[in-house]
């Protein structure tokens, strides 16, 4: 795996890879044939019908192959052949930038312009300025060199310890116990999510109660964590009579899965704590979902602590190639346990994108490059989803900070889209919507 | 295994030039799947497609590589030569090698190396394309026109002429619309209902064209050729098969207070009432919120006076639906009301009128039988000024574009007040006299030179109320801004053209878009200004913006050759690239979990809900494409969470083995 480094010869041709929409730019790109004007011949077009079918990982993959830059691009807004696509497309690129520049991505080798039919000149323009732009850059060896990381070594030790630390379960609150036996004998609950104590293992872990004999052993909410945890559920939506004993966190993970539809909220009855477990009232999804913002500190981002965006702001001072650093030396501890994936309150898929190998969307090996693609699909299939519990990076075995993540893009929402995850389960999703207003700084 | 051909295109010097197509052709051969590779003159000629079809026969080719120009010129044409040769079209693709590489580089090394990566590329590619068949959908061939003003039943009319079955769906008891209420019409100055009258009985009697009266729009449903239309009649009270249109009723209805929304509340009906002596059909309703029998039990008269038996108060609201292959909207404008303007008289004074209550003023058969009274106090109207631009051209205040039509009818106006009022005095305050259009410049010279008509380039800042009378504070904008005062007896304010206010909702039920002002959006301006961004729904007249009444026309007969058009065919054949929503072995059957984010995503509202079924009886919703609906955009497939949806044509797999060929 050492072909890049022929690369950094002195006779360096940067490879850079175009996606761009059939209706405008690949026409455009046509029309500075027919008007004959010359530029590098680096860049190689892969057409789509649209900027809005342009994929992430499309540009994820490009990258990982090889590439050293690439430029998508597609009709100005206004002018979408499909009416909106370049608007949507526009908000995912912007979260996407958001999350790579976090991760101390070089933003300067991924390059958005929207480039008209009739702009057979800016498409010329724009692959000259590129080439040249990445020409000085050189290649894309750092990362490349992920590739070389093909051992990855484990967490230090002191971190899985304390990840492995068992803490005594306590036992659920009288009121809280009474109020789902209440419901259990009256049937209004078929069944309860909740904790289960595990006196064996000494530990708490999510569970459903289906009888109120079972409640003997309801625990009461451990830290750092969410009840919530559909992957292994069957589909829930036509489930009637359920139950979820549901903090804050809890409840803004079960509006966002009210917002993709995986739970009927007239269905779910809430038996609401506060963010300390203290039982508070009972009512239906539909009934408790609102002001779920007001439930969370002042200063936070829905689950978003204060302390991480305070921490994720010093950690964006540093510079570009520190971040870079950062996160190739955390994320090389990545088993590829996807313990993670599991914990999440917001996965409900059934089978994960990750696990499909026709294609295969990235590679799953945990090497430097698997670890690192895995880092950036986890947390941007979360974008406009993740609700800040945490429970993710509690459940990582690695001690991967995936928290920061998961803030920089609420940040982005917050800051590009005035959306929060799990507020509004009224809202279509951040990703299925779009404003004409959103802003685009980054696209020529 | 793939089977692939290789045909390396020189077109003539174009790509030949600058790109050893030899080499391109040699390398070719080395690539995955490639059986046969070669290059030559011109590809695109007949021999070139014959060697085509003899290499896919004599081969036995499973997909075809062609390195060419661009797609967008000779796609069709290769795809066209493979399904000659039996192959499926959508085994065929294109390397761009004249567009995007010979034509813009000068370097023979450089362009052949990237002509190799770019074929080696789309050869990757090509050996995940699927065979796709053209997606046949049935067309019912009837259509519904929305609206029935002059687009509508011009619309109508054409239509049947050309054959097709029609319903037209009005929400008044008449056909006729704006047209019906206009006195004259500029610039010929003809009576606007002896040339709309015969139209509308024309539409009445055709025997391919259904009216739906006192009827609205609830949903549409289904797609291009498929449409179900669910539609409301409102309860007449009044049943129209028996009623002969005497009129008895309506003269002997003791509720006569109401205003008449026809004379734009410049006079008074009855309960139960035709909208106006031409009316067509002429058959009256019930207004059930005036109609003392319907309010408060007692009356009844109507009924006792029908001697057809035909007054039924126990009629109820209907609801139905209709199947149709396209859908017309010919929904038409409103204009602003006065009320509008706070600042012209409080925006409610009697004398303070729009043009289209002046229309009614200046026609015979309007509430003045055509003599120019003004409203108040029935005086004969000797000053009157026109306010152009009244809420038009106004960002600030109200929109920000022409209105178009209010140039010509305040110039048509002034005329006719000069016809009939020789010794009065008509003062006109514009901005900017717009007046293209056959015959409209001169009509508009004519109102000034002939009928000595005094046009001020002005703005009027403030109308105040003098008893009956109004003063107008005038700014001449060609004199500095200098204030003058008007007084006049009436004044007319050519209030700005506005979409109807209940349109958007019916445009959202349809998926059709409308503006920033709510006027409904054309595909494209300029080459598809009457087709919709949906399929198979079209836009006739003012709906689309303010037009007058030639360009309506135009345009009703434009959609009507639209549908026709479409209705030539005996079903549609639309490109299979377009969305589908994966399918897999039990108990999944499907990756979808339900989460239908492509449901908000969809620019073409494509995405359906369907319910799978599993072994143990257990059901659950995923995504479903309507392929009638999908245009291919593939904006769903990027934002499925769960990577659930494909775009045939351009699956995932055919992208990442693209990328693969390039790096």
């Amino acid at each position: 795996m050492d072909w890049y480094k022929d690369m950094a010869e002195e006779n360096f041709q940067p490879k850079i890879v175009a996606f761009v929409c059939r209706w405008c730019t690949y026409t455009g790109a046509d029309l500075a044939g027919m008007s004959r004007l010359q530029y590098p011949p680096n860049t190689k077009v892969i057409m789509l019908p649209c900027s809005g079918r342009i994929d992430i990982n499309f540009v994820l993959r490009a990258f990982m192959q090889g590439a050293d830059g690439v430029l998508v691009s597609g009709c100005h807004p206004g002018d979408c052949h499909y009416n909106e696509g370049n608007y949507r497309a526009r908000r995912r690129w912007t979260l996407l930038r958001d999350l790579l520049d976090t991760l101390g991505f070089d933003l300067r080798r991924l390059k958005l312009a929207w480039i008209s039919a009739a702009e057979g000149n800016k498409w010329a323009q724009t692959v000259t300025d590129f080439t040249k732009e990445i020409t000085e850059l050189g290649p894309y060896t750092e990362l490349h060199e992920l590739c070389d990381c093909v051992e990855s070594p484990l967490a230090p030790e002191a971190a899985i310890a304390a990840k492995m630390a068992f803490t005594e379960a306590k036992p659920a609150e009288d009121a809280l116990l009474k109020t789902v036996q209440q419901a259990f004998s009256e049937e209004k609950v078929a069944k309860v999510l909740g904790w289960r104590s595990r006196p064996t293992l000494k530990r708490t872990s999510p569970d459903w109660f289906e009888s109120a004999e079972e409640l003997k052993d309801l625990a009461a909410p451990p830290a750092g964590v969410n009840v919530v945890r559909l992957c292994d559920e069957p589909v829930l939506a036509n489930e009637p009579k359920l139950g979820v004993i549901a903090r804050p966190r809890e409840l803004a993970s079960l509006n966002v899965l009210t917002q993709e539809h995986a739970l009927n909220p007239e269905q779910v009855t809430v038996f609401e704590l506060d963010a300390d477990g203290k039982y508070l009232r009972t009512g239906t999804l539909r009934e408790l979902s609102g002001e779920v913002a007001q439930k969370f500190p002042e200063g936070q981002v829905v689950g978003h602590s204060a302390e991480t965006m305070q921490k994720l702001a010093e950690f964006m001072q540093k510079p570009r190639a520190e971040r870079f650093a950062f996160w190739k030396e955390v994320s090389q501890h990545c088993l590829h346990c996807y313990a993670c994936r599991q914990a999440c309150p917001i996965c409900h898929c059934k089978k994960c994108y990750v696990d499909k190998n026709q294609p295969q969307w990235f590679p799953t090996a945990a090497d430097g490059m698997g670890n690192f693609s895995w880092l950036i699909v986890r947390a941007f299939h979360l974008a406009g989803r993740c609700i800040g519990c945490g429970a993710c990076q509690t459940a990582c075995p690695a001690d991967i900070p995936l928290n920061m993540l998961n803030a920089t893009l609420a940040k982005s929402a917050l800051d590009n889209f005035s959306y929060q995850a799990g507020v509004n389960p009224e809202v279509p999703p951040l990703q299925a919507d779009f404003s004409q207003k959103d802003q685009e700084t980054f696209i020529i | 295994m793939s089977r692939i051909g290789v045909f390396i295109c020189h077109c003539g010097e174009n790509i030949g030039k600058t790109v050893d197509c030899a080499r391109v052709a040699e390398e070719a051969k080395s690539f995955p799947g490639v059986v046969f590779a070669r290059d030559n003159t011109y590809t695109c000629s007949e021999p070139g497609q014959a060697i085509i079809r003899e290499a896919i026969k004599e081969h036995g080719l499973t997909a075809v590589v062609i390195g060419s120009c661009s797609p967008r010129m000779h796609e069709s044409t290769f795809r066209r030569t493979c399904a000659q040769a039996g192959l499926n079209p959508y085994m065929c693709e294109i390397a761009n090698l004249r567009e995007q590489c010979s034509w813009v580089h000068s370097n023979r090394e450089e362009a052949t190396a990237k002509a190799i990566e770019i074929v080696r590329s789309v050869v990757a590619r090509v050996r995940n394309n699927t065979p796709l068949d053209p997606i046949r959908v049935p067309i019912t061939k009837k259509v519904m026109v929305v609206g029935g003003g002059i687009a509508g039943i011009q619309c109508a009319l054409d239509l049947a002429e050309g054959g097709a079955e029609v319903v037209l769906v009005e929400r008044t008891s008449s056909l006729g619309g704006h047209m019906s209420q206009l006195s004259e019409t500029f610039p010929t100055l003809d009576c606007s209902q002896c040339i709309l009258t015969p139209r509308m009985v024309d539409a009445a009697s055709n025997p391919r064209i259904k009216l739906e009266m006192y009827t609205e729009v609830e949903k549409v449903d289904g797609y291009i050729g498929n449409f179900q239309v669910t539609l409301h009649r409102k309860a007449r009270y009044v049943d129209w098969n028996k009623c002969t249109g005497c009129g008895a009723c309506t003269q002997k209805c003791p509720q006569k207070k109401i205003p008449s929304s026809f004379d734009e509340g410049m006079s008074m009906r009855t309960a139960i009432s035709i909208p106006f002596p031409q009316a067509v059909p002429s058959k009256p309703t019930i207004d059930k919120d005036y109609c003392m029998k319907l309010t408060t039990g007692k009356c009844g008269v109507c009924s006792k006076i029908c001697k057809a038996g035909a007054i039924d108060y126990e009629q109820k609201d209907e609801h139905f639906t209709v199947d149709v292959g396209a859908i017309v909207m010919a929904t038409g404008f409103q204009v602003m009301d006065t009320d509008k303007f706070p600042y012209y008289a409080g925006g409610s004074h009697p004398n303070l009128i729009t043009g289209l209550q002046f229309e009614r003023i200046a026609s015979a058969s309007g509430p003045t039988s055509g003599e120019i009274k003004r409203p108040s106090d029935g005086k004969p109207v000797k000053t009157i000024a026109f306010v152009q631009c009244a809420g038009s051209r106004d960002k600030a205040n109200h929109v920000a574009y022409c209105s178009k039509i209010c140039c010509m009818y305040t110039a048509k106006h002034a005329t006719l007040f000069k016809h009939k009022v020789h010794d009065g005095n008509a003062w006109v305050m514009c901005m900017d006299v717009r007046t293209p259009g056959k015959g409209y410049d001169e009509f508009y010279r004519r109102t000034i030179e002939h009928d000595g008509v005094h046009y001020i380039r002005s703005r009027v800042s403030r109308i105040i109320p003098d008893g009956d009378d109004l003063i107008l504070m005038v700014a001449d904008t060609l004199d500095g801004g200098k204030q003058l005062q008007i007084k006049a007896d009436m004044v007319v304010l050519a209030t700005a053209a506005v979409p109807q206010p209940d349109v958007q909702k019916m445009a959202q039920t349809m998926g059709i878009a409308y503006d920033g002002d709510g006027w409904l959006t054309e595909v494209h301006p300029k080459l598809r200004p009457v087709e919709t961004a949906t399929a198979g729904i079209f836009l006739a007249g003012a709906c689309s913006g303010p037009k007058d009444i030639p360009d309506t026309v135009s345009q009703a007969s434009a959609v009507a050759a639209k549908v026709l058009g479409l209705f030539a065919h005996p079903e549609l054949q639309r490109e299979p690239t377009i969305a589908r929503v994966n399918r897999c072995a039990p108990p999944l059957q499907s990756s979808c979990v339900g989460c239908f984010t492509c449901e908000s995503v969809c620019p073409y509202k494509a995405i359906e809900r369907e319910t799978l079924r599993a072994r143990d009886g257990s059901t659950r919703q995923v995504a479903k494409v309507n392929a009638g609906l999908c245009q291919g955009c593939g904006t769903c497939v990027a934002t499925c969470p769960s990577k659930s949806i494909e775009l045939d044509g351009y699956t995932d797999k055919q992208i990442f083995a693209a990328l693969n060929g390039l790096v």
